[in-house]
């Protein structure tokens, strides 16, 4: 039994107090005072609380994992190298820990045939490039996507691409292409000018940024159907997240994300508790921004922030982080399946191949991973909202993030209520019921 | 509920949260036009139970008189009974009301003259309004059934400008009023507030009573015939659409063809055994009480009278039906053949109902159970018969709405009837014999020839740029849909009359009667020509749109009619059968 204390959280604006019921990430404006008269209930009196609220029924997520989920969505090492060195990546220079190699058209072709064979008409399914550095591969990236487009068109599915590049290897046709097919790009980047240079050095030690601004521009240029996001790691060594944010939004980013770093193949830039409370510090000053931005009727695209509203006020709730091993399977070079981009070529996450789908090990995965098994997930008030953590920071390097997430998420929920209340129109409703 | 807190006021924010939120207050089905009685009115109420409240204070319930009472049962027990006195939260009776008529029965309720209601048995004797009184009561003073009087008070009116007096009497174990009337004044009952919301006099629940939901205990019980739909009697087993021969016929007739019961607790192959006549008969096969609030929702959907699967398919092999090439093609079809096919039918079916023996005179020693058989067996045939002669009629009305100016009624027998694809037979006056029967059986068949003849007509009225007037379509979909009862009617007969077919001499069900000559069977064919006469002058005046006129002609022929019957039923106390026509002596 979860204690009653874990299915709810308080929290308070200028608008009054407030909770979050966990089960079903419901949100609710309660009497002043709530909080502390739940929390001088004893057990007993805070079931029968809750239940005096209708929180008591059948919870809106269970214990069973998924079934027979099919896959819709891929990502394909296309180049399992980088001509980068990043201190910090996950795929250990591209190379994921095994040897550097291209992959092969008739793995990327029968990775499409994968999405295919799973996807009833009408379905949307998914392509992403990664790598290494995806465009060392270019050939393939364009041979595939005229290919998935062939096919999605031949069996009345449509088809969405995205590609996380360095930046680096752009070329100004890149754009059209990319254009032309509605890709979603992720440039990754790690700060502006000389930070960005210090954590993101190309093999020869020498800097990256100014060549990649001068690269990624046609592309920004040329958004319309694609979309050209930011993705910023924080490492200690960026810390200054405002700034950043606002310089890149100047630039005409369709999106910019920050992650922290919390796990790296050589413990190299991983953020401590110190750094995680810095970097909440400064998540919070920019979704201030975001907020002022949001009152004034601007877009700012600030996509932690954008993504969090959103699901906060849909209720989202979930019983995993991330769709790996769900819906979404990392694919090797040489046609391997893991649970996602990140775990390709690590044994922990290797559930078949794209031949012959995902294997049993998919469906030990699902059992493990929900929340509901985590611990201290399992009473954690953030656990739909969050679903528990990257499965590749977790199982790596465990929890160190927890206070952050809970930090960021309990902000968010107050500037919900804020926005919710000043902006109901920027959730799409013309009014919003009177609060308490 | 002592460890409870106070009940907070809590808003709900996100789209989760207000979607989850039980509001409090009345659901929305509240509203008679939001509910599922917009589409099946009837369904979510019954409106016998707004007229229990439609006097201030007091709540009835209409009481019908006891099939078979036992006879220490109190007398005079059905009529508008008092149930209770109700006035506390009566919203029409509010203690503070300036009205004088209010606070008048307020002090009526709480004071000797509640008292006196709360002792014995109370019935409404008479209401009065605008000047109007009734008593409910016949002349030798039996009290009205309580359904009748529900009648009357459903048309008293409500309204500031029409008070409505009632009287109140008590009766005691014998039946007999053993003290004086209880007089009161007030108005009718509002059962709707001008939003069209129900009054708050009424219980949560309290509209739904008497009614039989699937997952109650009444629902195995009902026999109401208001909702066949939702619970037929009889059904026929899920048959595979493979499994059909090429003529139409299931390869398994047997399996396809055996109505069963609908209830029927045994749901597996093996339970698959034809229902029985009577409800008392099947009764042990059934679903038990205890079963049915578990059971309810395996009772399979029933979809043209055959049990479906989780999902209903149409039949991919069903021949599809081309219309007529023209629409001239298809009255000349329907004069010709249609029309008077139904007219043979009807007289065959006839002849046969006059072949039954009289239940009356039914041999019950030897045979315990011929005359209920025979008179299921005889009211059955004459149902059928009647049907027939409704479907001539449909046709008629066909041809008139098709051809106005050039109708002329067809009411001549054809001489033959179809007889599987393209092939006929010869009309024929038999008794209803065991081959009799089965002919019947296959001429009516579902997906026989009958079942289909009126498709093509379907098809063809179907065309919208040639019909653009709906109501032929839906007319020939009717007789097109019609024909499944006769089957039916027929396949049970079969079952119920086997056993008396011992091979030996005329079975026990059976008149021997042979055709008559036409001196013999004069009075009955004088009549029979005065039917056709009468039933030609009234079509001709329908068709001309002088309904009145027509009505003149139609009740004629309904009284020939019956003189028919008895005529028939004497010929055939003689053995003599009616010569409607005279060959084809069978
Ligand atoms: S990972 Fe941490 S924040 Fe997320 S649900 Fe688990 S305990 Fe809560
Ligand atoms: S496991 Fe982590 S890296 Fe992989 S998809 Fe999920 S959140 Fe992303």
């Amino acid at each position: 039994m979860i204690p009653p204390a874990a299915q709810v959280h308080f929290f308070d604006s200028q608008h009054g107090d407030h909770m979050l019921a966990v089960d079903g990430s419901r949100v609710f404006d309660v009497p002043a005072g709530t909080a502390d008269q739940f929390a001088s209930m004893d057990q007993p009196g805070q079931s029968a609380f809750l239940r005096s609220m209708g929180l008591d029924g059948a919870p809106f997520i269970d214990d069973t994992p998924p079934q027979d989920m099919p896959v819709r969505s891929l990502s394909l090492a296309v180049a399992q190298k980088c001509n980068l060195a990043c201190t910090y990546c996950y795929a250990a220079g591209g190379e994921f820990g095994g040897p550097a190699r291209n992959m092969e058209w008739e793995v990327a072709k029968a990775s499409v045939n994968r999405l295919v064979a799973e996807a009833e008409p009408g379905v949307r399914i998914n392509l992403a490039y990664l790598g290494g550095e995806p465009l060392i591969n270019r050939d393939l990236v364009q041979r595939t996507t005229d290919y998935a487009v062939e096919q999605a068109q031949a069996n009345g599915l449509s088809v969405g691409f995205s590609i996380t590049t360095n930046g680096t290897l752009l070329r100004p046709e890149d754009a059209a292409f990319f254009e032309a097919h509605g890709f979603a790009v992720t440039i990754s980047l790690d700060g502006v000018g000389e930070v960005h240079d210090k954590l993101r050095p190309n093999r020869g030690g020498r800097g990256s940024f100014d060549t990649i601004l001068k690269r990624v521009e046609p592309l920004l240029a040329a958004q319309h159907r694609m979309q050209v996001g930011a993705r910023v790691t924080v490492t200690p060594q960026n810390m200054n997240l405002p700034e950043t944010l606002d310089r890149f939004v100047g630039m005409g980013f369709h999106s910019i994300g920050f992650s922290p770093m919390l796990a790296s193949p050589n413990g190299q830039h991983e953020l401590d508790r110190n750094d995680l409370d810095e970097m909440l510090a400064q998540m919070i000053r920019c979704g201030e921004v975001f907020e002022a931005a949001v009152m004034q009727g601007r877009r700012y695209p600030f996509s932690n922030m954008a993504a969090a509203m959103q699901e906060i006020h849909r209720g989202t709730h979930r019983p995993y982080a991330c769709g790996a091993g769900g819906g979404y399977f990392g694919v090797s070079a040489d046609g391997g399946l893991f649970a996602c981009h990140r775990f390709v070529e690590d044994e922990a996450g290797a559930m078949g191949d794209v031949y012959d789908g995902p294997d049993l090990r998919r469906e030990n995965w699902l059992a493990d991973r929900h929340v509901h098994t985590q611990s201290p997930c399992n009473t954690c008030w953030a656990r739909y909202l969050c679903g528990g953590g990257c499965h590749h920071e977790v199982i790596h390097r465990g929890r160190p993030a927890c206070d952050y997430i809970r930090g960021w998420l309990h902000y968010c929920l107050q500037a919900y209520v804020r926005l919710s209340e000043a902006r109901p129109d920027y959730f799409g409703a013309p009014t919003l019921a009177a609060s308490a | 509920m002592s460890d409870q807190p106070g009940q907070i006021r809590v808003t709900p924010r996100n789209l989760t949260a207000r979607a989850a939120y039980k509001v409090p207050g009345n659901p929305g089905n509240t509203r008679l036009d939001g509910s599922v009685g917009n589409c099946f009115p009837g369904l979510e109420m019954d409106v016998r139970n707004l007229d229990r409240r439609f006097f201030p204070g007091l709540v009835f319930n209409a009481v019908r008189v006891p099939l078979s009472p036992v006879p220490e049962a109190p007398k005079n027990a059905q009529g508008f009974h008092l149930v209770f006195v109700d006035y506390f939260y009566d919203p029409m009776l509010p203690d503070n009301s300036p009205e004088g008529w209010v606070q008048t029965l307020l002090e009526a309720y709480s004071g000797d003259i509640g008292a006196k209601l709360s002792q014995g048995r109370w019935f409404l004797s008479w209401v009065e309004q605008s000047g109007k009184r009734i008593t409910f009561k016949e002349e030798d003073g039996t009290p009205y059934d309580g359904l009748m009087i529900w009648r009357f008070i459903r048309s008293l009116e409500h309204g500031d400008d029409k008070p409505v007096s009632i009287a109140l009497e008590r009766r005691n174990h014998e039946g007999i009023v053993d003290t004086e009337q209880v007089v009161l004044h007030g108005f009718r009952r509002q059962y709707r507030t001008e939003a069209g919301v129900f009054s708050e006099a009424y219980d949560p629940g309290e509209l739904t009573q008497s009614l039989c939901n699937p997952w109650s205990h009444d629902f195995r019980d009902c026999g109401c015939h208001y909702w066949p739909s939702n619970h037929p009697d009889v059904v026929m087993a899920e048959v595979a659409h493979d499994d059909q021969l090429p003529s139409g016929q299931s390869k398994n007739p047997i399996e396809a063809e055996t109505y069963l019961d609908w209830l029927r607790s045994d749901k597996s192959p093996s339970g698959n055994v034809a229902a029985l006549n009577t409800v008392e008969q099947n009764r042990p096969y059934q679903i038990d009480h205890y079963q049915v609030n578990q059971m309810w929702s395996e009772l399979p959907i029933v979809v043209e009278g055959r049990e479906t699967g989780e999902v209903y398919e149409v039949d991919p092999e069903m021949p599809g039906v081309e219309p007529y090439d023209t629409p001239e093609d298809m009255v000349k079809d329907l004069k010709t053949r249609l029309a008077a096919m139904e007219m043979t039918l009807s007289l065959q079916y006839l002849y046969a109902y006059f072949s039954l023996a009289d239940p009356e005179t039914a041999d019950t020693q030897k045979w315990p159970t011929l005359k209920d058989d025979l008179i299921f067996a005889r009211r059955s045939v004459l149902e059928v018969a009647i049907g027939e002669m409704t479907h001539m009629r449909w046709a008629n009305q066909l041809l008139w709405e098709l051809e106005p100016d050039d109708y002329e009624p067809i009411l001549t027998p054809s001489e033959t009837l179809p007889a599987g694809r393209c092939k006929t037979q010869p009309r024929a006056l038999r008794p209803l014999t065991a081959e009799a029967l089965a002919d019947f059986i296959e001429i009516e068949r579902p997906g026989g020839f009958i079942d289909r003849a009126y498709a093509q007509c379907v098809a063809t009225l179907e065309q919208e740029d040639l019909f653009p007037e709906r109501r032929l379509y839906a007319l020939a979909v009717r007789i097109d849909t019609d024909g499944d009862e006769h089957f039916l009617r027929f396949s049970q007969m079969k079952d119920v009359l086997a056993k008396y077919d011992t091979g030996e001499d005329t079975p026990a069900y059976l008149r021997p009667i042979e055709v008559g000559t036409e001196a013999q069977a004069k009075t009955a064919l004088d009549l029979y020509a005065k039917v056709k006469d009468g039933l030609a002058k009234a079509y001709t005046l329908e068709a001309e749109g002088q309904f009145e006129e027509s009505q003149t002609y139609i009740q004629q022929v309904r009284d020939d009619m019956k003189l028919f019957r008895d005529e028939g039923e004497a010929l055939a106390a003689k053995n003599i059968g009616i010569p409607f026509w005279t060959e084809g002596k069978a």
